[in-house]
């Protein structure tokens, strides 16, 4: 038995506020699975000889590139590779090469000529992409443009999104092209930028230095209302798809959510927040998570935008409670005591009542409230939301399917909270 | 005979209490998961992961993904190892396991604590506690709860380490010197210090009690 001993009764009293973290479900699964990695040394040679051979076998499968023709009668859009989206107008006349991966996909760098007319480019970034054409090349590091070629007048290039890079074919003239701006490359050289904002673009087009490309100018103005129509209605779609039901959030459903309104009990998950510095993805889970550099960006941009959007209502809701504006060194921690010393228990259980029977789709148990107690009230309810809405954006920033997959890697943001100060 | 068991729920941070049954694996069980067995070890790690992680939760006081990792990588050790473990007397795994999971989260402190020297006090908020304390454990903390955890982060991680594996882990003088590597005199000098603080609290509390809410 214990040679120590005992604590006291109010020492175990205190200790017993002490929760500890508890392993999530899969925690077992995960552990063992680490594990079946360790193999026995032994292996390791064989293991490492089969890879070799598998890589070889690989790139062998797989070396030389995707390719193909295009002599568009109609508008169609044509998949180039992995990385570009283009839309190619009737008349339009292009060839492409895209280098395989290892896999076998098309992500490697990649060759287009666009001999004639009017093609729209959504490129995403990656490796090179080069559109080559009679009176130039141009060079994207990811971006939205239009390529008009016309034999009489040139190479008209539009970029919508991004930056291009022009290159004259004859003595190598560099021209980069902005968003908003357009290039003409004519058979003496680069002619000139010029803003083609919306309001600018009639302007531009219809110029007496563009004559002759006015209905290029319409053109390309009706291709990029259609494209930004295009990525609104993806947007939407992604949205769609990853709006959480109304009636249930992050693994609780309906008779969940009852129950914990009946015991003005609050469960939700959430990400960290932290004042001064963004929460970072471990090298770990983004290789769990099979994230490229850009979508690792992507979701480590807007996990602090998220955070920053926290810590704003945080900071917000202490001066509001505390009246005092300096917050400089506080952090989200401190700040939070102290708005929770300015609130009193029985106020603490009608914010929880009236959130835990909102998330449950019950109607309010008291009234609204006003003044500090509504502060700290719409301060819990963006916490508790925290989650489901940093799904949504990630939903609308990386698809539905990979939000889900981040938000379930640890089976939920960060961690699962459960929460109650008693029923009023 | 086996052994009295006496690590009990504590794990999950609610009671100190034995409980008296299912706290070590069985001699079976064990053999087979020495042997590989995948049902027996996983039955090993389901039946030590809560203990393990309540342990490493408590000692690093970091975000719940660090505490994931350590509590991962503890078992994934005593996993490698466990074919060579030799269970004697009153000898038990969970303690061995312990002891795993008790020298990792110290490795961990430590190596902080030396990029933080290295590198100077990161002007974030995440470089200790209570700014490393998830948010979201705040929220639920509240009051005393928080000024709990607060005293007992403000400890060394070697005394903290051994108030944890007293209170929550019901180790005797001798095993908690046997998980430090530390002489027992060692172990009641850093227990009573950290019992000094508690009491402190507790003293505060009582005055807040008395003068009510601010």
């Amino acid at each position: 038995m214990s040679q120590v001993d005992d604590f006291s009764d109010d020492e175990r009293e205190l200790l017993d506020r002490w929760s500890a973290p508890t392993p999530p479900v899969s925690f077992a699964a995960r552990v063992l699975r680490e594990r079946r990695r360790g193999w026995p040394r032994v292996r390791y040679g064989v293991v490492a000889a089969c890879l070799a051979l598998l890589t070889a076998g690989l790139l062998l499968r797989n070396r030389g590139d995707l390719s193909g023709m295009v002599q568009s009668n109609a508008r169609s859009t044509i998949d180039i590779g992995k990385r570009a989206v283009v839309v190619a107008e009737s008349g339009t006349v292009l060839e492409y090469h895209v280098a395989k991966d290892w896999r076998g996909e098309g992500t490697g760098p990649v060759w287009v000529e666009q001999r004639q007319g009017t093609a729209f480019y959504r490129v995403e970034r990656g490796g090179a992409f080069k559109v080559h054409t009679v009176n130039g090349t141009i060079e994207v590091t990811g971006t939205c443009f239009t390529i008009a070629v016309d034999e009489r007048t040139g190479v008209l290039v539009t970029v919508h999104e991004g930056s291009v890079v022009a290159e004259h074919e004859v003595g190598g003239t560099r021209e980069s092209v902005l968003a908003g701006n357009s290039v003409l490359l004519n058979p003496k050289g680069v002619v000139a930028t010029h803003a083609h904002s919306a309001s600018a673009a009639p302007h531009i087009m219809h110029s007496e230095r563009y004559s002759g490309m006015a209905d290029l100018g319409d053109h390309v103005a009706l291709m990029e209302q259609t494209a930004q129509l295009r990525e609104q209605v993806r947007v939407l779609q992604n949205r769609l798809a990853s709006k959480p039901n109304s009636e249930r959030t992050y693994g609780l459903d309906q008779d969940e959510l009852l129950r914990l309104a009946d015991n003005c009990e609050l469960s939700w998950d959430t990400p960290q927040v932290q004042v001064g510095t963004s929460p970072k993805l471990t090298d770990d889970d983004a290789r769990a998570l099979g994230l490229t550099p850009e979508q690792r960006r992507i979701l480590e941009e807007t996990m602090a935008q998220a955070n920053a959007r926290m810590v704003g209502i945080l900071q917000t809701t202490y001066i509001a409670v505390t009246g005092d504006e300096n917050i400089a060194g506080l952090s989200a921690t401190a700040l939070l005591s102290e708005i929770e010393d300015k609130t009193s228990t029985p106020e603490m259980q009608r914010i929880y009542e009236r959130l835990a029977a909102e998330r449950a789709g019950l109607p309010p148990r008291s009234p609204k409230p006003q003044g500090r107690e509504a502060q700290v009230e719409e301060l819990y309810r963006a916490y508790v939301t925290m989650g489901d809405e940093l799904q949504g954006v990630l939903a609308e920033r990386l698809g539905a399917s990979l939000a889900e997959r981040i938000r379930d890697l640890r089976d939920g943001f960060s961690s699962r909270r459960h929460s109650s100060f008693g029923c009023p | 005979m086996p052994p009295e068991p006496r690590v009990s729920a504590v794990a999950q941070g609610q009671s100190h209490k034995p409980s008296g049954d299912s706290t070590e694996i069985d001699d079976v069980t064990l053999e087979r998961a020495k042997r590989g067995d995948p049902a027996a070890r996983e039955r090993f790690v389901k039946l030590y992961e809560a203990r393990v992680y309540a342990l490493v939760g408590r000692l690093l006081l970091t975000c719940p993904s660090e505490v994931d990792d350590v509590a991962q990588e503890v078992f994934v050790r005593a996993l490698g190892a466990l074919s060579r473990v030799e269970t004697r007397g009153d000898s038990k795994i969970s303690t061995w396991l312990l002891t795993i999971a008790t020298r990792a989260s110290i490795d961990v402190l430590r190596r902080t604590a030396r990029a933080e020297r290295r590198h100077g006090r990161a002007a974030a908020d995440t470089a200790s506690f209570p700014d490393t304390e998830p948010f979201s454990d705040m929220v639920m903390a509240r009051d005393l709860d928080t000024r709990v955890r607060r005293v007992l982060a403000e400890l060394s991680h070697d005394h903290r380490a051994v108030l944890v594996l007293r209170a929550y882990h019901d180790l005797d003088y001798g095993e908690i010197a046997e998980v430090l590597g530390i002489d027992e005199g060692t172990v009641k000098s850093r227990l009573s210090r950290a019992r000094m603080a508690l009491k402190a609290e507790l003293e505060r509390e009582t005055l807040r009690n008395a003068g009510g809410k601010a």
